[in-house]
C-alpha cells in the first residue's frame, strides 16, 4: 500500500518534468532551426506548399495528367506530404544527438526527450502545412476530401512510426559514425525519386517493383493514396511489412541508442 | 546528500584507460562544502559530472535524494552558441521549472552583461560566458553547487561579486569545488577530498587535504 503511495506521485512528478523538458526543447528548436528571423518558422510551413506548386506547374507545363484523380496538385499533395514528413523527420533524427549534446549538461534533458521533441515538432509542422494546403485547395474549388478519413489517419500514423523508427536507427549510426549524416542525405535524394510520389507504384513493371517493395515509405505513399482516392486500391501495399519495419526499426534504434549511451554522454 | 554506491568510472586516453573511481562508496553530507583536490587528469571534472548526473558511471549507483544539484559550472559552459544569452536563460528556467521573469531579472542584475544578453552566446568571451553561467546557476537556486574552476575567470570586480553572492548563498546551499587556487578552496570549503589514481580520500579540513596532495606531488 505504502509502495503505491510513494510511487504514484513520484511517477506524476517524473511525467510533469519530462513534459516540461520536451516543451522547452520544442520552443528552443523552433528558435534555432527555423532561424532567428520571425519568418523562419513560416518557411518550414511554406516549403511543402512551394514544393507542390513548383512540381504541379512543371507537370502541367509538360501537360502530364494526374495518374490518379483529376488534379495534378492533389496527386502530388497526397504523395509529397508523407514523403516530406519521412525525409525531414529522418534527417532531423539523424543529427538529433550531435545537435543537442550540449544540452545534456542539464541532467534532466535526456536523449529520448530530444527525439520526442523533434518527432512532435516535425509532425505538427507537416500536419499544419497540409491543413493549410487542404484549405487552399478547397478555396480554389479543387476537391480535396479523402475517401476514407480513418484509413488516412492510420496511414499517416504508420508514416510517422516508420519515419521515427528509421530516424532512430539513423541517429544511432550517426553517434557511432559522424559522417553517416552525409551518406544519409544521399540516400534521401534517391528516396525522393523512388518513393512513388511521381508515379503510381502499381504501374511500375515487375522487376523494379520487386525492388521498390523493400522501401517502407513507398508503401506509406501507396497507403495514403489508397485512403484518399475512391476506387484506387493498391495491390503493392503490404500493411504488415510497413508495421514490421516501423516497430522493428523503432525497437532496434532505441536499443542501439541505449547501447551507445556512454558515447552520447562523452 | 549525494551518495555513491560502488561507483566505477574510467575514461580512455588514446589506448589507455584512466581510472577515476574504482568501486567508490561514499556520501557527501549536506551542510558542508567540500574541496576536490588532485593532479591534472585525475578526473576531478569527471567526478563533478558524475555528481551532477551529466556523466554516466560504468558501474554502481549515484543517488541525490531530494537535493537540487546544479549542473557543473565551468569553462565548458552549457550554452547553445547559436542562441542568445536570454534564450539560454529561458531554456534553463523552463527545464528547471523556475519563473522565467525572475530568473532573467536576477541574471540581468548579476551578470552585468547588458545588451550582450540579446546576442548569441558564441559572441561571448570566456569571461562573459562564466558570468552568464554563474548568474544563471545562482538564479536557479540550487542546494548543491558544483563549481569547476569558474571563480578563476573574470576581473577582480566580478570575483568580488561572486564571493558576495556565494557567501550569501552558502547559508543554505553547499559547494563542491574544483580549483587550483588553495586560497579559493580555503575561502569557500570546509572539508576536502583528494583524488589520486582512482582512489578518493576524505579529509576533515581543506588544509589536511592540501597536505596530503603535497605528499602525492613529492612522491
Amino acid at each position: 500500500m505504502s509502495g503505491t503511495d510513494t510511487y504514484l506521485p513520484e511517477l506524476r512528478r517524473a511525467a510533469a518534468l519530462q513534459l516540461r523538458v520536451i516543451g522547452a526543447l520544442i520552443l528552443r528548436e523552433m528558435r534555432t532551426r527555423f532561424g532567428h528571423s520571425k519568418f523562419g518558422y513560416f518557411w518550414a510551413l511554406g516549403e511543402p506548399i512551394v514544393h507542390i506548386a513548383i512540381l504541379s506547374a512543371l507537370f502541367s507545363f509538360i501537360s502530364r495528367a494526374a495518374q490518379l484523380g483529376t488534379s495534378v496538385e492533389v496527386f502530388f499533395f497526397t504523395g509529397l506530404v508523407p514523403l516530406l514528413l519521412y525525409m525531414r523527420l529522418t534527417q532531423m533524427l539523424t543529427t538529433v544527438i550531435g545537435a543537442n549534446r550540449m544540452l545534456f549538461t542539464y541532467p534532466m534533458v535526456r536523449p529520448i526527450d530530444t527525439i520526442i521533441g523533434r518527432v512532435i515538432l516535425e509532425t505538427a509542422t507537416i500536419v499544419l502545412s497540409a491543413f493549410l494546403m487542404g484549405m487552399a485547395f478547397h478555396v480554389l474549388g479543387i476537391p480535396v476530401l479523402p475517401d476514407d478519413p480513418l484509413r488516412l489517419l492510420a496511414a499517416f500514423g504508420a508514416t510517422v512510426l516508420v519515419s521515427t523508427g528509421i530516424g532512430c536507427v539513423s541517429a544511432a549510426i550517426c553517434v557511432q559514425y559522424q559522417s553517416w549524416n552525409v551518406i544519409w542525405s544521399w540516400i534521401q535524394k534517391a528516396t525522393y525519386f523512388i518513393a512513388g510520389v511521381f508515379f503510381v507504384v502499381d504501374t511500375v513493371p515487375e522487376p523494379v517493383r520487386e525492388l521498390l517493395y523493400w522501401i517502407a515509405i513507398t508503401h506509406c505513399v501507396a497507403w495514403i493514396r489508397s485512403a484518399y482516392y475512391p476506387g484506387y486500391e493498391s495491390h503493392f501495399l503490404d500493411v504488415r511489412y510497413v508495421m514490421f519495419v516501423g516497430i522493428g526499426s523503432l525497437a532496434a534504434g532505441l536499443l542501439l541508442l541505449r547501447a551507445l549511451r556512454y558515447k552520447i554522454y562523452e | 546528500m549525494i551518495s555513491f554506491e560502488a561507483v566505477s568510472k574510467a575514461y580512455r586516453v588514446g589506448w589507455d584507460r584512466k581510472t577515476v573511481l574504482d568501486e567508490a562508496t561514499f556520501s557527501v553530507p549536506r551542510g558542508q562544502s567540500m574541496a576536490v583536490i588532485g593532479v591534472n587528469g585525475a578526473g576531478k571534472s569527471t567526478l563533478l559530472r558524475l555528481m551532477a548526473g551529466t556523466s554516466l558511471p560504468d558501474g554502481g549507483y549515484i543517488r541525490r535524494g531530494d537535493a537540487r544539484v546544479s549542473f557543473p559550472l565551468g569553462f565548458a559552459g552549457s550554452f547553445n552558441p547559436e542562441l542568445t544569452g536570454l534564450e539560454n536563460i529561458r531554456f534553463a528556467s523552463r527545464v528547471y521549472g523556475r519563473s522565467i521573469s525572475k530568473v532573467t531579472r536576477f541574471v540581468e542584475d548579476f551578470s552585468d552583461l547588458g545588451n550582450h544578453l540579446s546576442m548569441p552566446t558564441k559572441t561571448y568571451s570566456s569571461g562573459m560566458k562564466a558570468r552568464l553561467a554563474f548568474g544563471l546557476s545562482m538564479a536557479l537556486d540550487f542546494d548543491v553547487y558544483l563549481v569547476d574552476e569558474i571563480t578563476a575567470v573574470g576581473d577582480a570586480n566580478f570575483r568580488k561579486r561572486c564571493e558576495e553572492v556565494f557567501d550569501e548563498r552558502r547559508k543554505h546551499s553547499d559547494v563542491i569545488m574544483v580549483s587550483h587556487s588553495d586560497g579559493t578552496l580555503k575561502r569557500f570549503c570546509d572539508t576536502s577530498c583528494v583524488l589520486d589514481n582512482g582512489r578518493l580520500s576524505f579529509f576533515p579540513t581543506v588544509d589536511d587535504g592540501l597536505a596530503a596532495y603535497a605528499e602525492i606531488l613529492a612522491r
